[in-house]
């Protein structure tokens, strides 16, 4: 009978024995009442024909006896197989309680194992996985346009916009949204007393509200008119916490502007995710150099039955159209329609799926650990299970039996792992809010518990597996007999095999984790182009306040108050610093016909470049030369002179920010600025970008007034004097200014910090996992070397009886050691060769195959292989000769 | 054994409460049940073998009856049936509604006058 016969009569109950007794009961009954007749007198056939006829319809009879007969069966069946799981459990609870210790070590371990898994999942789910929480989230979607590279790029121009809104087909709706999450000032309007702060906002176009079907707590989303009109719409969080929950509409200063709420926003489903406050905008530019002003991005709700395809296409068209028309256009090359969930997950993707891939890896260590584990203890259960073997136990029993105590284990682990994965899944949401895109959103369902089932019942029978298989194999007598059995890490037990695999996936983890710090390493040791010690960054913006005309003054005697401050060695100002959010302009330079030439335009005060400590290289810096009126005058980076004018010195040479000057951002109407001086190239986006082409014009001669609305206020304190001294004087010098503007204060070192934290959060998570993993492979190997070492102890004795030397035995038991580890770590090597080519994308400066991090790898690998053989290596040169000699 | 045409059909779950009455006395086979049966009423039930043998087996479902393969009195392999405890309590509860049943119609049919 084959198993799986087995298993299908377990439920179904089929059975040709019950149909041969169902046969015999009716053929018995038969035969009586035949005999019966025949004794009253009738022939052998009349009497048989009778008793057939009074029986009744046979043919149903059996069948209906054979049904009840097989219902009857199947449960009693049932009920046995039950029984039997009962009393394995129970076995399995006794062993449990009679090896504490090992009975610890495994739930801890399947409690880690599972725990993080789970844990990781529940982030992966949530943030790669599931829809956005939009009602049909899947019909949204991102708008980009593509340049002639044929590359997509997610900003676009509200001129492109407006072509598509007249002429698409495709879409039910589309909005814009402003690329960058501004910090707005947020006064009570009335209450000069309360301090202002800074929210986040983002300007929308009316529809915008439509386009996500984001339900709205109380109020309205925006409508058309709203663009003429004074309002603002808020997130829920804020309307509790600051508002107070007030009825709307109620009236707020945004930015020096009194504005009437209208709407909230529901908790959670603000978009882009954190924003607290919105305001509507009207595009209104439209045709020429406006296409090239790309400054939001659009989303859009696909039509009912309209694939992404088909919007793309549409889009494209009409893009091209466009272009056509308008040769200026840089980013008319094609269009494209994107999932809107990629664009919000956008790089997490990668680390999340290496996190996925670090965690699976340490859940198989751990099993294998736990197998490991798991055949020691068989091992020493030998002459038990010979004997039940003996008794007529079923291989299948055994097994069965073996792995329900695995599964027991496993189910106490996995049931804490999931307690752990719910703790560790909240710290997350909660810590990882700034760097996680959709972090708000992680948290444990269903399904996730669905996973953590699984996973438990997966892990426990991978653990148990093999120990099952092998304890029940083998045949009784040598056990029987009385002596040791085999021992368990002796030849021919998968318990050699278990370790050198852990040791192999441990290595590859070590590996990933050595790349990843050695990138990290790099990347901080990059030079900057700007000191970092000792200087604070002071963030605060105008609009709204003050006349425009006084805005130049003011910022010079906010200067004048800073510098009086003891403590502050110098202060600039500059539109834009290192770390804070930079705009690029489109430029023309003389004698060049590119038009796609572009720099990175910043507006500066005369000390900026001191202050920063941004070296000048040639020429001059800005200085009183410099007024509004004087001829206009730039500094240039060493990036821009590269690429503009290479290999000739930059001063002198001219050049046009007219995307940034000119009026409606055309070149005929922007002046030629003439190069005076070079700087340094600075890496604006922190250690891990790139550096820029860059043009710094001077404070005074900015010819739009909203170039001087937002400045940096960067202050550089006296040598030796930390940065962080210098927030308190900053800040009253910001209110003897003006006690009514909002600033943000921050040392440059903290702002540093803050863009590189994610990569070093993804760093500390993969080192801990490295690390826990390189643990329990340890903790193998200890295990397995012990375990060989105190069956062989008398082997030892005789050993050392003989003569040899502590040295040699210590030998002997580390070469074992060596033989696995260095199997292992040979397949791990293979291994992480190829593995490691899935961390490209993360790695800066170093390349995947990076032979410094591979080696650093396997030697810590070895040092900590040497340390866990070891201690069991001298515990074999204390075997007493005169012990084992005497036992034998 | 009478004419089949004047045996009186069973009402429905009569037939098992015949069967757990007719164990009672001890455990038999499904002829002996059914030879025992129709001495008893002389013939006037009509209880068709393979409808006995259905109630035998669903009995033995309900667990009102365990049963097992014995030798009969003839040297014949025959599948004796006996009474469960529940089987007897059953057997109890079951007479004694019967009992109030029949006693209560009765006791209106046998009423020769609308007021006595």
């Amino acid at each position: 009978m084959t198993r799986y016969r087995r298993l299908f009569r377990l439920f179904l109950g089929t059975d040709p024995e019950i149909e041969r007794e169902v046969e015999e009961e009716i053929r018995s009954h038969l035969e009586m009442r035949t005999a019966e007749l025949e004794r009253r007198g009738l022939s052998p056939q009349a009497a048989r024909a009778e008793a057939e006829r009074r029986f009744g319809d046979v043919e149903r009879a059996r069948r209906g006896l054979g049904s009840a007969a097989r219902v009857r069966q199947g449960r009693q069946r049932r009920h046995d197989w039950l029984a039997s799981v009962a009393a394995d459990a129970s076995l399995a609870l006794r062993r449990a309680r009679s090896t504490p210790t090992q009975t610890l070590a495994a739930v801890v371990t399947f409690m880690l194992a599972i725990g993080l898994t789970t844990a990781g999942f529940t982030v992966v789910d949530r943030v790669l996985i599931r829809s956005l929480p939009f009602p049909d989230a899947d019909r949204l979607v991102a708008l980009e346009t593509a340049d002639s590279t044929g590359a997509g790029i997610r900003y676009i121009s509200t001129a492109v916009w407006l072509d598509w809104v007249g002429a698409e087909r495709t879409l039910a709706s589309s909005a814009l949204h402003s690329s960058r999450t501004e910090r707005w000032t947020f006064a009570w309007p009335g209450d000069a007393g309360r301090e202002p702060f800074k929210i986040d906002g983002v300007m929308v176009t009316p529809g915008f509200f439509d386009v996500l079907r984001v339900p709205m707590v109380a109020g309205r989303g925006f409508v058309e008119e709203d663009a003429e009109r004074a309002v603002a719409m808020v997130s829920e969080g804020f309307w509790r916490g600051a508002l107070g929950s007030a009825a709307l509409p109620v009236e707020v200063e945004l930015n020096g502007r009194l504005r009437e709420v209208v709407g909230v926003v529901r908790r959670g489903l603000e978009y882009p995710p954190g924003t607290v406050a919105y305001l509507p905008f009207v595009p209104r530019y439209r045709g020429g150099e406006a296409y090239n002003w790309l400054n939001f991005f659009g989303v859009a709700r696909l039509d009912e039955g309209a694939t992404r395809e088909q919007a793309s296409a549409d889009l494209a068209a009409i893009a091209r159209a466009s272009g056509r028309s308008h040769p200026e256009a840089v980013y008319l090359h094609g269009a494209g329609a994107i999932p809107l969930r990629d664009h919000v997950v956008g790089d997490a993707r990668s680390y999340l799926g290496l996190l996925m891939g670090a965690v699976t890896v340490l859940l198989l260590i751990a099993c294998a650990n736990l197998a490991g584990l798991g055949v020691a203890r068989a091992s020493t259960r030998g002459p038990e299970l010979a004997l039940r073997i003996s008794l007529g136990a079923g291989r299948r029993r055994l097994v069965r039996q073996l792995l329900t105590e695995h599964l027991s284990l496993a189910l106490v682990g996995g049931g804490l792992g999931v307690v752990l994965a719910y703790l560790a899944t909240g710290a997350v949401a909660d810590r990882a809010a700034g760097q996680l895109p959709r972090a708000a959103e992680i948290g444990m369902d269903l399904r996730v518990l669905g996973f953590a089932c699984v996973v438990t019942v997966g892990a426990g029978l991978l653990a148990g597996i093999v120990p099952a298989l092998w304890a029940s194999r083998g045949s009784p007598r040598p056990g029987l007999v009385g002596g040791r059995g085999t021992a368990a890490g002796g030849r021919g037990t998968p318990g050699a095999l278990l370790v050198g695999i852990e040791v192999a996936l441990a290595l590859v983890l070590l590996t990933g984790g050595g790349l990843l710090l050695r990138s990290f390493v790099l990347v901080l040791d990059r030079d900057l182009g700007y000191d970092v010690e000792g200087i604070v960054a002071a963030e605060s913006s105008l609009t709204g306040r003050h006349d425009v005309e006084r805005w130049p003054s003011f910022w010079a005697e906010l200067e004048d108050r800073i510098a009086a401050r003891p403590g502050v060695a110098s202060v600039g100002f500059a539109s834009a610093i290192p770390t804070g959010i930079g705009g690029t302009g489109f430029i023309e330079v003389e004698g060049l016909a590119d038009r796609r030439a572009g720099a990175a335009y910043r507006v500066v005060s005369d000390r900026y470049f001191e202050t920063m400590g941004i070296a000048l290289l040639e020429g001059r810096s800005f200085d009183r030369r410099d007024q509004r009126g004087t001829e206009r005058v730039t500094v240039v980076n060493r990036s821009m002179a590269d690429r503009y004018w290479p290999g000739e010195s930059p001063i002198g040479m001219r050049v046009k920010a007219y995307s940034m000057e000119g009026r409606d951002g055309t070149p005929e109407t922007a002046p030629w600025l003439t190069v005076v001086g070079l700087v340094e190239d600075i890496r604006h986006h922190g250690h891990v970008g790139d550096t820029d082409p860059e043009m710094y014009v001077s404070l005074r001669q900015a010819p739009h007034a909203w170039h001087l609305s937002a400045m940096t206020t960067v202050v550089r304190g006296r040598p030796g004097l930390p940065a962080d001294r210098l927030a308190s004087p900053v800040r009253a010098a910001f209110r003897e200014q003006d006690p009514g503007l909002a600033v943000e204060i921050a040392t440059l070192d903290a702002r540093l910090s803050e863009l590189l934290s994610t990569r070093g959060m993804i760093l500390v998570v993969l080192a801990g996992f490295a690390a826990l993993s390189l643990l329990l492979a340890a903790l193998g190997l200890y295990g397995l070397l012990s375990f060989a070492v105190s069956r062989s102890m008398r082997e030892m004795g005789i050993r050392s009886a003989l003569g040899a030397q502590r040295a040699r035995i210590l030998w002997l038991v580390l070469r074992r050691a060596l033989g696995v580890v260095v199997i292992g770590a040979a397949a791990g090597l293979v291994v992480a060769f190829w593995a490691t080519r899935l961390l490209e994308a993360l790695l800066v400066d170093v390349a995947p195959r990076d032979p410094v991090s591979f080696a650093a790898a396997l030697a810590v690998l070895l040092a900590v292989s040497t340390a866990a053989a070891l201690v069991p290596a001298r515990r074999a040169t204390r075997a007493d000769p005169v012990e084992s000699l005497r036992a034998s | 054994m009478g004419n089949d045409r004047d045996t009186l059909p069973l009402l429905k779950g009569t037939l098992d409460l015949l069967v757990l009455k007719t164990l009672s006395w001890g455990p038999m086979h499904g002829y002996g049940i059914a030879s025992w049966l129709e001495g008893r009423t002389d013939g006037e039930l009509g209880v068709e073998d393979s409808a006995l043998y259905q109630a035998l087996h669903r009995l033995e479902g309900r667990g009102l009856l365990e049963a097992e393969w014995g030798v009969s009195e003839n040297n014949r392999r025959a599948r004796y049936y006996r009474l469960t405890t529940r089987g007897e309590a059953h057997l109890r509860a079951e007479t004694e509604t019967w009992l109030r049943y029949t006693r209560s119609v009765t006791g209106i049919l046998a009423v020769t006058s609308p007021t006595a």
